[in-house]
Parts: C-alpha cells; structure tokens; sequence
C-alpha cells in the first residue's frame, strides 16, 4: 500500500492550482495588450486585417478573410469585446477561446507587420485556455471536478513556464552563430536600423563602444542561461528583474512596445501566489518605509493641516 | 488523500468513507495526469524538435514535426539572429495610369519612418515595419534556420541552386514577396490616383539599400554608405483596401 499512498500524495499536489495569482495579473495585462493591439490597428483595419487586405496568406486560418466587409467590421468588434472580457475577466476559459481564434486569424492576416511578441502570445493562448486565469479554482479542492480541473491548470502553467525557457534558448543559441552577436557589434549595427531604433536615445548606445559590446554579450549570455537559472529560488527574483530590464531596454531603445511588453508579463509566471505576496509587502514596506517618502507624507500631512488652520481662521 | 480510520479517506477537506468513490477518484486523476504529462511531454519534444538546427532526427521526423507545429504552434525565435538587421532601406513606388501616364517614383517609407519616431505607441510602430518583410520576401530570403544552410553550401558550392536562391523554397518565397511588393504598390497608388482622378492599370516598385556605417568607419567623416537597390517588373495594379494614413513623399521632395 506504500505506493498507492505515494500516488494519492502526489494527486493531492498535483490537484493543487498554482501560481493563480500571477496568472490573473497576466490575463489583465494580456487583455491590455489585445485592446492596445485592436485599438492602434483599428483605421487601417480594412487595409491590414480586412477582405481586401494587403496581404494574408489564403492558406492560413483567418476568420476576417472569410467574411464581407460588413462581418468584418462585426468580428473585428468582437474581437475587441473579447479583448476587454479578457482583461476585466469575463466569460472564463470561453472568452479566452474566443481571444485565442481573433488573435491566431490576427497574427495570420499581419505577416507584413507581426513581430515576436504576437508570435509568443499567440502560441501561450492555448496553454492559456487549460489555466485558471480568473483564481476561481479552489487553493484546496474537494471535488473529483475541481482536482480535475486543478491538474489541467498546473500543465498548463508548466507548459507556460516551458515555452517561456524555449524561447530565451532558441533566441540565445541562435544569437552565437552571429558574428555581430560574437563580435559584439550587433546593438551598435540594430539601432541604427531606422525601423528598430529611437532616435532620442539610440545614439547614446552606438556612440559608446563599451555599452554596445557589454550590452550584446549580456544579451546572449543572459539569454541562454534564463532557463537554467530562473528555477533557482535565490536567483528567481534577480534573473527575472534582469530579463524585465532587458525587455524595457528593447522598448525604449528599439520602439518594440508591444513585444517588449509580452515578453515582460510571461515572466510573472515564474512567481508562486506566496512569493507574490512577499514580494508585493516588501515593496510596499519599501515605499512607505522609505525615509524620503516618509519626510514627503509628513511634510503632505503638514501642508494639509496648516490648510485646514488656515481655513478655520477664516471662518 | 490520507487513511482516516478503517474505510475512510480523507481528500483535503472532505471526507469520504465510501471506498468506491475513493478508487473512482484516484483512477480518474491518475488517468488526467498520465494523459496531461504525456501530451506535454510530446508537445515539447516536437516544440523541440522544430526549434533545433538541422540535425539527423529533426531531418527524419520532419512531416510530423511540421504536422503538429501546424499554424497554431508554428514559432520562430530568432529575433535579430543570427545576425541583425544591418541596412537600411527605402520602398518606392510608381504607378502606370490607364492613359499610359506614369506617376513618377513616390517614397513610400521615409514619410512612415519620421511618423513612428514621432509617436512611438502609435499606429506607425507596425506600419513601419512594412516594406521590410515585402523586401526580404521578394529577395527569397527564407527563415534563420534555412538561411544559415544556405551559407554553408554557399562556401562550398556557389553555383548551387540554392545558393543563387533559385531552388523551389526560395522562389515560393519570392512569389510570395512579389505579391507583397505588388499590393503594397497598388494601396500607394490608390492614393497617388485619388488626386488626379486617374485609373492605374500597372505598379512597379524599386528598393534602395543603404548599409548602416560599419564599426571601423565609426569615426570617419568621410564615410558615405554605398547605395545599392533594384527595380522590379511592372505588376498587374491590385484591388487593395486603401490606407488612409500612408505617407508618401514624391522623388523630387525626398531628402
């Protein structure tokens, strides 16, 4: 009977939903992303997305081609309703099918125009369906449904988690046979790309050889080594804030929103609910803690009162 | 799920002394897990698979790998590898009217350019990017992967189907540029024929290439990038939705 007590403790581990919170905050900032995406797209629509679009391969599966201008004009509305379902948590593993079918016929229609991060959100979408993103599932199931449902979540959130360590891998390993990436040259060559590059900040890269250099190798040692360091619960935290850095750097230097911002939030999956909470209460100690912000309260708290004074000695 | 007393198990919360329903409940998880892992399992090891250079398995269990990426899972991960993006490059375009007029050269990307350093959050970020993709597509240039093969066998073999890009890959991936180029052309001349009210029958498109200053020449004042480019056929003009928001500069006015 040992091993039957084995199996029953590992089902009673598995069954349990994890990491539930940082999925909620993904499906906020996933649905953002869709509604910006929607959004920004949305007066070139016709010409991107519609029937008559620029281009869109027939072989392709693309719900906006099957339609006439009208439909189109319908689904694209849709479309952004479930975007907005998504990020207010509306109609559960449903909506997220429905965001699942716009955003593959959008990623489909946008091949002139799609980038890595459309690629990364629209191949996590289905993993996304078998997780719990609305932390509705119970933290201790009692029903064969809801243990069911629980062990559905944890594969897809470890499908989640090893899509994320296949992507910095196949980036990294892809980089060192670059010369540029070996050489170090490859930032200072990119940003002066006009299409992936800021004019207002880019120049300080390029014009500082160290930077150039430092930043390229950090790129590809960083990005090979996310995989293997990342599980480690010391170094959670640091490989993470170092790969939210890096994302920011690709941002504001490369005019990358979008992907820089998927690329970002697929990292909270990383994060268990309880490291999230130490994490949440530390910065908010840190905040209101802080001597500086502390000396500001003190000195609003002041400013309030001799207001109020003030106000009574007018009275 | 504990032992408590002689018949009953405890499942977290709920107690349950019915033995049946405690055996349904373990054989039921088992059978989600086992399935779960084994879907996982075989999903990453083809996810792998299709994300590995060339190698002799990948080679072998190429028609599943493909059949299972299908579009859904379909990835690339290069992002600026091998090596990034090092040259700029201009689109223009120029349009035979039905009266057999032609249009002049319009710059299709300058214009497009300047707007998305203008406003870095908006529409133009994507748009930007355009004539990129079109370009690379109508030059054969294929994926990372099959890009890197190709410069192998071109050391060894320069005359080579494939080195020349002329083997069935790299011209299906032209075609498929040509129509990019073809439909991106006809959406400017919409706009360039919406002005004097002409209908266009043809467009043609050329590409100006300008390398981006190489690192020895970071401080040479002299330097000046070597412009290269190419022009393409005249392609039949293509009923495309029109974007409004296009910016186009004619030749005369470019800088």
């Amino acid at each position: 009977m040992i091993w039957m007590n084995r199996i029953d403790s590992m089902l009673s581990v598995l069954s349990v939903p994890r990491h539930q919170k940082a999925l909620r905050y993904l499906r906020i900032v996933v649905g953002c992303i869709l509604l910006y995406i929607y959004a920004i797209n949305f007066n070139q629509r016709y010409f991107l997305f519609g029937p008559e679009s620029v281009y869109s391969d027939p072989a392709l599966f693309n719900v906006f081609r099957m339609v006439n201008s009208t439909w189109f004009n319908v689904l694209y509305f849709i479309a952004i309703a479930a975007a907005l379902c998504l990020a207010v948590g509306i109609g559960g593993r449903l909506v997220t099918a429905v965001n699942l079918i716009f955003f593959w016929s959008w990623t489909s229609a946008s091949a002139l125009i799609g980038d890595g991060g459309d690629n990364l959100l629209r191949v996590m979408l289905p993993y996304l369906i078998l997780t719990d993103l609305a932390e509705k599932l119970d933290r201790e199931p009692s029903s064969l449904w809801q243990k069911t449902l629980g062990i559905i979540h944890n594969f897809g959130l470890l499908a989640i988690i090893i899509q994320l360590c296949f992507v910095y891998l196949t980036a990294g390993l892809m980089k060192i046979q670059g010369e540029m990436w070996r050489d170090g040259t490859a930032l200072y060559y990119v940003l002066q790309v006009n299409e992936f590059s800021n004019p207002r900040v880019a120049p300080f890269i390029i014009k500082h050889t160290w930077l150039s250099v430092m930043g390229s190798y950090a790129t590809v040692l960083y990005q090979i080594a996310f995989p293997f360091l990342v599980f480690h619960r010391r170094l959670k935290l640091a490989v993470v804030l170092v790969s939210v850095s890096f994302h920011l750097g690709i941002w504001i230097y490369m005019n990358l929103p979008t992907f820089s911002w998927v690329m970002i939030i697929f990292e909270i999956v990383m994060f268990s609910d309880q490291e999230l909470t130490v994490y949440s209460s530390r910065l908010r100690s840190f905040v209101f803690q802080n001597p500086a912000v502390t000396k500001l309260r003190n000195y609003r708290k002041r400013s309030d009162a001799l207001t109020v004074s003030s106000k009574v000695e007018n009275l | 799920m504990r032992k408590e007393g002689r018949d009953c198990y405890r499942l977290s919360r709920a107690v349950s002394c019915n033995v049946r329903t405690i055996i349904r409940t373990r054989v039921v998880l088992l059978i989600v897990t086992i399935i779960s892992g084994f879907l996982l399992t075989y999903h990453f090891f083809i996810t792998f698979l299709y994300l590995t250079p060339f190698n002799p398995v990948k080679v072998s269990m190429e028609s599943n790998t493909q059949q299972h990426m299908g579009q859904l899972f379909a990835q690339n991960w290069s992002l600026f590898a091998p090596d990034p993006l090092h040259s700029n490059s201009i689109l223009y375009a120029s349009c035979l009217m039905d009266g057999g007029g032609e249009s002049g050269w319009y710059d299709m990307t300058s214009g497009t350019i300047q707007a998305f350093h203008n406003q870095p959050l908006g529409a133009y970020t994507r748009l930007a990017r355009m004539h990129l993709v079109a370009i690379r597509q109508y030059q054969g240039v294929t994926d990372p992967t099959t890009e890197l093969v190709r410069q192998k066998l071109c050391a060894v073999d320069a005359e080579n189907a494939a080195c020349t890009r002329d083997d069935a890959q790299s011209r299906s991936v032209q075609s498929v540029g040509k129509k990019m180029l073809a439909r991106l052309g006809s959406s400017a001349c919409m706009k360039i024929a919406k002005d004097s009210g002409e209908k266009v029958s043809k467009v043609k498109m050329r590409v100006i290439e300008l390398p981006v200053r190489p690192y020895s020449e970071r401080s040479n004042k002299e330097w000046v990038p070597e412009v290269t480019g190419f022009e393409t056929e005249w392609f039949p003009f293509e009923q495309v939705a029109p974007l409004s928001n296009i910016i186009l500069i004619p030749e005369a006015n470019a800088t």
